[in-house]
C-alpha cells in the first residue's frame, strides 16, 4: 500500500499525457507495465499517470528505418517478426534475455529505457544500433540520441517533464550484423553481471564500422569507443575479437575506477564481447 | 479532478475510489485505497486463488489474466485495472467441472501443496491461447516466472503439453 496516492489519471494522447505531467510536477508519477516501478514511488507522489492506453505500441519499419512505440511490451520485442529480420534479431534476441516471462509481458520498453537500471537490458541494444529517442514535451515532437537521453540531466526529465513516445533504429543498421550476450546467475534473473550488444557493418570479411555497448558493470549502459576504434578496417575473425574484448576489459577498469568489486563483472564483459563478435562475424558469408 | 479523455480520472473521496472492473466476466464496481495493489484487492474481494507470495513481482503466485495476458497482480495498483478485464483461477473452472488445464494438471500430478498451481495454470492459458501447440522450450519458458518450491518443474511442464492436446481435442469435440 502507498498511502501518499490520491488520484488516477488515464490520459488518451501524448499531448495529453505531458501536460497533466507538466502541470502536476513532481507530485505525479507516470505509470505503463508496473512491475518494479509501482513499488518504488516516491512518498511526495500523489498522482499516478497512467498511460497504458496510449497508442504506443506499434512496431514498424519504412525507408527513414525501424520505429519501436514507447508501450511495446518486452515480449511483443520478442515476438515480433518484424525485429526478427532486423540486423540479426538482436533486438528480439535482447528482449529475451534475462528476467522472467511475466515481467516481459508486463514490462514496456519505455519503462526499461526511461529508469536505465544497469541491469535492464534494452539500453545497450538501443546504443549499438545508434537509436533515437523521440518524445514530447506538451509542446511538440523531438528526438534526441538515445545515448544523450540516458545522459545526465536528460535522464531526469524523461518520466516526468519529457514522455517518450518511440525509439527509431536508422534504416542502414537493418542488414548489419548484430549479437547480443549476457550473464547472470539464472536466465530468468532480472540481474546480471554483465551484458553486452555488438553491431557491425561488415563488407566482405572487413569491418567498416563497429558498434560495442556494455551494461550491468557499469551504473549505465555505455559505448566502448576504444574497442570500436580498434575494431574499424579490421578483418573480421577471432584476433580481432580478442582484442576489442581486452580493450573492453581496459576501458571498463577507468569507467568503474578499477573498483575490485567489479572485477569479475568486468573479465566477463570482455569474455561476452568475444563471443558476440565472433557470433556477429559469423553470421554473414 | 483532474480531467482527461481517456478511461479519466478516478480521485480518492474519504481515503478511497470507485473502480469498475470486470473479474471473470462479470462487471464489479470496487472501492479501493488509491495506493492499494491489486493482489490485496483482490483477496478482500475473496478472489483468494491469487496468492501473496513474495509481493515483489519475482514469484509469480499472484498472477491473474489481465485483457487475456498474464499480469503480476502484486506490481499493480488496483486502480490501474479500471476499465479493463481480468481473470483468476475463480473464473477458469469448478471442483465440478475443471477447466482442462485443471485436469492436466491434476492428471500428471503436477500439484503438491498447491500454492504456485492458479499461477501456473493462468500463464498456461495465456500461453495456449497464443500458442496452442507449444514445444517443451516454450512450455519451459512461460512458466519461467512462475516458482514452484515442491517439484523440479518436469511434472508442470508435462502438464502443459497435455493441456494443449486436452484443448485440442476439446476443440474437436472428442475425448482426450
Amino acid at each position: 500500500m502507498k498511502n501518499n496516492i490520491r488520484q488516477f489519471c488515464f490520459p488518451a494522447s501524448a499531448k495529453e499525457a505531458s501536460s497533466l505531467m507538466a502541470r502536476l510536477g513532481p507530485k505525479a508519477v507516470v505509470v505503463a507495465g508496473g512491475t518494479r516501478h509501482t513499488r518504488m514511488i516516491s512518498p511526495s507522489v500523489e498522482t499516478v499517470i497512467d498511460i497504458s492506453d496510449l497508442p504506443l505500441r506499434r512496431i514498424k519499419a519504412d525507408a527513414k528505418g525501424l520505429s519501436i512505440g514507447a508501450l511495446c511490451t518486452i515480449d511483443s520485442l520478442e515476438k515480433s517478426p518484424l525485429l526478427a529480420k532486423w540486423a540479426d534479431g538482436v533486438i528480439a534476441k535482447t528482449a529475451g534475455l534475462g528476467s522472467n516471462a511475466l515481467a516481459r509481458a508486463m514490462g514496456t520498453v519505455g519503462g526499461n529505457v526511461v529508469r536505465p537500471h544497469p541491469y535492464n537490458n534494452l539500453p545497450a541494444v538501443f546504443l549499438a544500433l545508434d537509436a533515437k529517442a523521440v518524445f514530447t514535451d506538451g509542446k511538440g515532437e523531438k528526438s534526441i540520441p538515445f545515448a544523450d537521453m540516458i545522459a545526465g540531466e536528460n535522464m531526469l526529465r524523461f518520466g516526468h517533464k519529457y514522455l517518450l513516445t518511440e525509439l527509431r533504429i536508422p534504416a542502414a543498421t537493418k542488414g548489419w550484423s548484430a549479437a547480443a550476450e549476457c550473464l547472470s546467475l539464472t536466465k530468468s534473473s532480472w540481474s546480471s553481471y554483465a551484458q553486452v550488444a555488438v553491431a557491425l557493418d561488415l563488407k566482405g570479411g572487413l569491418i567498416r564500422q563497429a558498434a560495442i555497448a556494455i551494461s550491468a558493470v557499469i551504473p549505465k549502459a555505455a559505448r566502448m569507443a576504444k574497442a570500436e576504434a580498434l575494431l574499424a578496417g579490421k578483418p573480421a575473425g577471432e584476433e580481432a575479437a580478442r582484442e576489442a574484448a581486452t580493450a573492453v576489459v581496459t576501458e571498463l577498469e577507468t569507467l568503474t575506477a578499477g573498483a575490485a568489486s567489479r572485477a569479475y563483472g568486468r573479465e566477463m564483459a570482455g569474455v561476452l564481447t568475444r563471443r558476440a563478435l565472433m557470433t556477429a562475424f559469423g553470421s554473414r558469408p | 479532478m483532474t480531467k482527461t479523455k481517456g478511461r479519466g480520472s478516478v480521485k480518492a473521496v474519504d481515503g478511497l475510489i470507485d473502480i469498475v472492473v470486470e473479474i471473470n466476466g462479470k462487471d464489479r464496481k470496487l472501492k479501493v485505497a488509491p495506493g492499494e495493489y491489486l493482489l490485496d484487492a483482490l483477496r478482500r474481494e475473496g478472489y483468494k486463488g491469487a496468492k501473496k507470495g513474495c509481493d515483489n513481482g519475482d514469484c509469480g503466485t499472484c498472477t491473474i489474466l489481465l485483457d487475456e495476458k498474464p499480469a503480476l497482480s502484486c506490481m499493480m495498483f488496483a486502480a490501474q485495472a479500471h476499465g479493463r478485464r481480468i481473470v483468476t483461477i475463480e473464473g477458469l473452472g469448478t471442483t465440478d467441472r475443471p477447466h482442462p488445464i485443471q485436469q492436466a494438471f491434476a492428471e500428471t500430478g503436477a500439484v503438491q501443496c498447491g500454492f504456485c498451481i492458479p499461477g501456473m495454470i493462468l500463464v498456461t492459458k495465456a500461453l495456449l491461447d497464443e500458442n496452442p501447440d507449444p514445444d517443451e522450450r516454450q512450455a519451459r519458458r512461460a512458466l519461467d516466472g512462475n516458482l514452484c518450491r515442491c517439484t523440479g518443474y518436469v511434472k508442470q511442464v508435462s502438464a502443459v503439453l497435455l493441456s494443449a492436446k486436452k484443448l485440442k481435442s476439446s476443440k474437436k469435440g472428442a475425448k482426450p
